[in-house]
């Protein structure tokens, strides 16, 4: 074990030194513009979306000035402007033949250039590399050890749209995109507070992503805020492409099938989370924003509890908790308790599942476990499918193995319509990552049920909610406000109270800044009796 | 890690040394839904199991696959019960199980010869059993012909017979619905014997069996709640009738439900009360190392019925009334303990009360109770509330005249 360890290390080491060792070996610009563009163009192995457009200005001696650009990464018209900005060749050439003596040539054209946003001086090689290929214009001058670049980032992304899977009746119907910037933006439309902070850095040593820390200041909990950076720098990979990645890498434990970081695609619920003293990670290049610390009830809400009646988002909440434990629990209690205590069914519905295995060939407990793998195989077969093939899929699905199977008498209906809830049930969970927790655990579960009974059930939960404590989530307990027990926390958990009544953070997440608004904010009308009679008197 | 591994143990440790579990198929399971004991002739126990068809049962496109009766009657003779449950392997092809069993019928030549004590040791100490059963004496014919009839508005005669029992106790007040565990309670205690309802069969045992009978509109052969067997040291002493039996619950505070009829005035019709909230208090005295027990009853009820010229709205009339009601429960009483006092047994639990109340003297009487129940002093108050005259008020005859 340790010697694979050093071994690896070491392998791991020597890599790193050689590449360092390559980019160190010319780290600086050249004087010279044609060795610059031919140095450039060797490392990027003479690449044909590089754009290199050469100027030439200025009197006597004539400037050679160059701009380089990835042709797919930028936005053309940004880049005219920059360019024409900077080397605006009628107006300058007498400029310059005036000022040339004064000044030099490139803090002249460095003075011009801003007509677009982050325009900035390198002297490095590696940073000009990156630049060029995140998109910037760089403007190289002859003559000059350094390079000007510009922000003309643009191509072809893809515009804002309604959410795909994260649906709500009310609400928003916003979504994120694959741009770090639109996302960033989309949050800040929301929260016009200078206290709303971003930090970008770049993860991921080939692919260079940006990963913004999104937070409140003052409200986010300043130890949780560390905690994320440090383990965000603590990554060392080649690439990002996704949030799921960044995930991975600084979940607490990666040993459960719960999620413990959330993840979701809305803005208005990443603003929500932020408001509560939660922290959000924004990946360039994926619509889905990660925000931690999450609790486990906290896959039981939707944003659109909020925006709603609060008597209509409880009995939501309560009913999605209760499809999540009928779709973890239904079939092992149905093997449990037909094959080991039949005494606990009523007799009439006991009778009539009595009739129904009937003459089924295979026992219980192998019928329900084929069933349930056959949905399973049905529900993975059915997302992937091109949607002219999808309808066969579901015929096949629904009719063949569903009603022939049970007319064939192979298997019983009652099976049949244990399946088919546990699946429905698992539907109803909002978030997907949570959903497939059961999925998988169902299984064991029913093993256990059909080798142990309702007590091997019943020690098999126990374990489970054992596990389920142990979590963390950026330190906070995972199945925080109920272990830990928090009074003032349950009225936004399985239930929500009204607006007006939560008059606090989430106490584990945010310590400081608790109050979230005014006391005594209870709608009352401003004494109706009162302006009912001033107005018959107005009559 | 060794922590670890010591806690792994226990677990496992947990899961292996638990007991009585069992797993069995459905299909290889038999619904036993009544059982009946008998005794032949030559001392066996002849026993025999209702034992559902669960596909002519359940309803659903499953189960029109044949025509066959609900449930099928095993029959099998032993020395113990216990082996006898065994022994019917040879016949049923599966697993008996008794979780589901309603009731339990017990032969009346078994009653009133063995006794009690014999059945129900078994019947409280075997696992199986659940003790919610409900117990009945078959009258005038063995217990394994009562459950052998088929009904035809339950499709599992047991629970058509439980489902009586329970409504009839509940709406009539009769016949008291009791299962195995009142019956061991009131069968280990010396202060109060036993009475348990009585089922009979009516009609052709060979036509019942039949599932024909199920077509028949008017079914000629049918079984029905009958009598109250009252019992002393645990064997079958005589049957109580109607009012008799009533009189009874009456004093045992368990009627829920019931008719009480009276007549107005001297032969001018009749009048039908329904009796709820019936509130019995017995309240025991010693007088000279007499016992004497006072019997309060307080109930009230609502006019259902009435086919005499009463004028319902006048108070007086109405307190008449109550009084006359009071009366007709008075006798009904006071006839049921002369019964019981003839023969002996107390079944409404006297006994138990003066033991409450008096512990002492009743450690002296409780030799010979018996004889000193059937000689001591018993007194009825009957108090009666008419709390309603129905949706009408004038009774319908006042209107012909």
């Amino acid at each position: 074990m340790n010697i694979w360890n050093r071994f690896k290390e070491r392998m791991q080491g020597r890599k790193r030194k050689e590449q360092e060792t390559s980019n160190e070996g010319k780290n600086s610009l050249d004087k010279n513009l044609l060795v610059n563009i031919n140095h450039l163009k060797q490392d990027l192995g003479d690449s044909s979306d590089l754009v290199i457009r050469h100027f030439e200005m200025g009197g006597e001696p004539l400037i050679k000035t160059a701009a380089i650009y990835i042709s797919g990464l930028v936005n053309e018209k940004n880049v005219n402007e920059f360019v024409s900005g900077a080397l605006k060749v009628e107006a300058s050439i007498e400029k310059m033949t005036q000022e040339s003596s004064v000044v030099n040539s490139f803090d002249f054209i460095k003075g011009h250039a801003h007509s677009v946003e982050k325009v900035t001086v390198v002297s490095e090689w590696d940073k000009l590399l990156l630049a060029v290929l995140s998109g910037y214009t760089v403007i190289l001058v002859d003559g000059y050890d350094e390079a000007i670049t510009g922000d003309t980032k643009g191509g072809e992304t893809r515009g804002v749209n309604e959410p795909s899977t994260q649906l709500i009746i009310r609400g928003p119907k916003v979504a994120f995109t694959e741009s770090i910037g639109t996302n960033v933006a989309l949050i800040r439309r929301y929260l016009k507070s200078p206290d709303l902070r971003f930090e970008t850095m770049q993860v991921g040593s080939i692919s260079k992503t940006d990963v913004a820390v999104m937070y409140m200041k003052g409200i986010a909990s300043e130890k949780v805020l560390r905690e994320i950076k440090t383990r965000l720098n603590k990554i060392e990979v080649d690439d990002i492409i996704d949030s799921g990645y960044i995930e991975q890498y600084i979940q607490d434990t990666s040993l459960t099938l719960f999620p413990t970081i959330y993840n979701t695609e809305r803005p208005d619920s990443v603003v929500g989370n932020l408001m509560e003293g939660r922290i959000a990670i924004i990946v360039d290049g994926t619509p889905f924003v990660l925000v931690a610390p999450a609790l486990f009830i906290q896959f039981f809400q939707t944003p659109s509890d909020y925006y709603q009646n609060f008597v209509i988002s409880s009995f939501l909440r309560l009913l999605r908790v209760i499809s999540f434990t009928i779709s973890l629990l239904t079939p092992s209690l149905y093997i449990a308790l037909t094959t080991f205590h039949p005494q606990m069914i009523p007799t009439p519905l006991l009778v009539s599942l009595a009739a129904q295995q009937e003459g089924v060939p295979f026992p219980l407990f192998m019928e329900v476990l084929l069933m349930e793998f056959t949905f399973e195989i049905i529900r993975e077969a059915g997302l992937r499918m091109p949607r002219a093939v999808g309808q066969a899929v579901s015929i096949v699905g629904g009719l063949v193995l569903g009603q022939a199977a049970v007319q064939a008498g192979i298997v019983s209906a009652t099976t049949i319509i244990v399946v088919a809830l546990t699946g429905i049930a698992s539907f109803a969970v909002p978030s997907y990552n949570i959903a497939v927790a059961p999925r998988i655990l169902r299984f064991s579960l029913m093993i256990i049920a059909g080798s142990f009974g309702l007590y091997g059930v019943l020690m098999a939960l126990f374990i489970l909610i054992a596990h389920m404590s142990s979590l963390r989530s950026l330190g906070i307990p995972y199945l925080s406000p109920f272990a830990p027990f928090i009074w003032s926390d349950i009225k936004d958990s399985i239930i929500r109270q009204p607006l007006w009544s939560m008059n606090s953070r989430p106490r584990l997440i945010n310590q400081q800044n608790v109050q979230r608004q005014a006391k005594s904010q209870k709608p009352v009308p401003s004494d109706p009796a009162d302006s009912y009679s001033k107005n018959e008197k107005g009559d | 890690m060794r922590q670890r591994i010591g806690f792994i143990w226990l677990f496992l440790v947990l899961i292996l040394l638990t007991g009585c579990w069992d797993q069995n198929e459905l299909e290889d399971v038999a619904l036993v839904m009544g059982m009946g004991i008998d005794k032949t002739e030559d001392g066996l126990y002849d026993v025999s199991f209702q034992i559902v068809n669960p596909e002519q049962v359940s309803g659903g496109e499953m189960s029109q696959s044949s025509k066959g009766t609900a449930v099928t009657t095993y029959r099998d003779k032993g020395q113990t019960l216990f082996e006898t449950i065994r022994k019917i392997s040879k016949e049923v092809p599966r697993k008996l199980s008794f979780s589901h069993m309603v009731v339990l019928i017990i032969g009346e030549s078994l009653a009133e010869d063995e006794g009690l004590f014999e059945v129900m040791d078994f019947t409280e100490r075997f696992y199986g059993f659940r003790s919610t059963a409900t117990v009945l004496i078959s009258r005038g014919s063995p217990a394994q012909s009562i459950l052998s009839i088929l009904n035809p508005i339950e499709k599992i005669p047991a629970m058509k017979i439980q489902e009586a029992s329970k409504k009839t106790a509940e709406v009539w007040g009769e016949t008291p619905d009791q299962n195995i565990n009142d019956l061991i309670q009131t069968l280990t205690t010396k202060s109060k014997e036993v009475s348990l309802s009585g089922i009979a069969l009516v009609g052709d045992m060979q036509e019942g069996q039949h599932s024909s009978i199920n077509e028949q509109a008017a079914p000629s052969t049918y079984i029905e709640i009958n009598g109250l067997a009252i019992f002393q040291d645990g064997k079958l002493k005589g049957w109580l009738e109607d009012k008799e039996a009533r009189g009874v619950s009456w004093v045992r505070n368990n009627i829920q439900k019931t008719v009480v009829t009276s007549t107005c005035k001297e032969n001018e019709g009749i009048l039908a009360v329904e009796v709820r909230n019936v509130n019995t208090k017995l309240k025991p005295t010693i007088k000279k190392g007499e016992p004497k027990i006072t019997v309060n009853i307080k109930s009230e009820g609502s006019l259902q019925e009435v086919t005499c010229p009463v004028d319902l709205t006048d108070p007086n009339v109405i307190i008449e009334l109550n009084k006359k009601l009071a009366k007709a429960i008075e006798e009904e009483v006071n006839t049921s303990v002369k019964t019981l006092q003839e023969e002996e047994t107390d079944v409404f639990g006297f006994g138990e009360t003066l033991n409450q109340k008096h512990p002492k003297e009743w450690k002296k009487m409780k030799e010979d109770w018996s004889s000193t129940f059937s000689e001591m002093d018993v007194e009825v108050n009957v108090e009666f509330f008419i709390r309603g005259t129905g949706l009408r008020t004038k009774p319908l005859i006042l209107e012909k005249k």
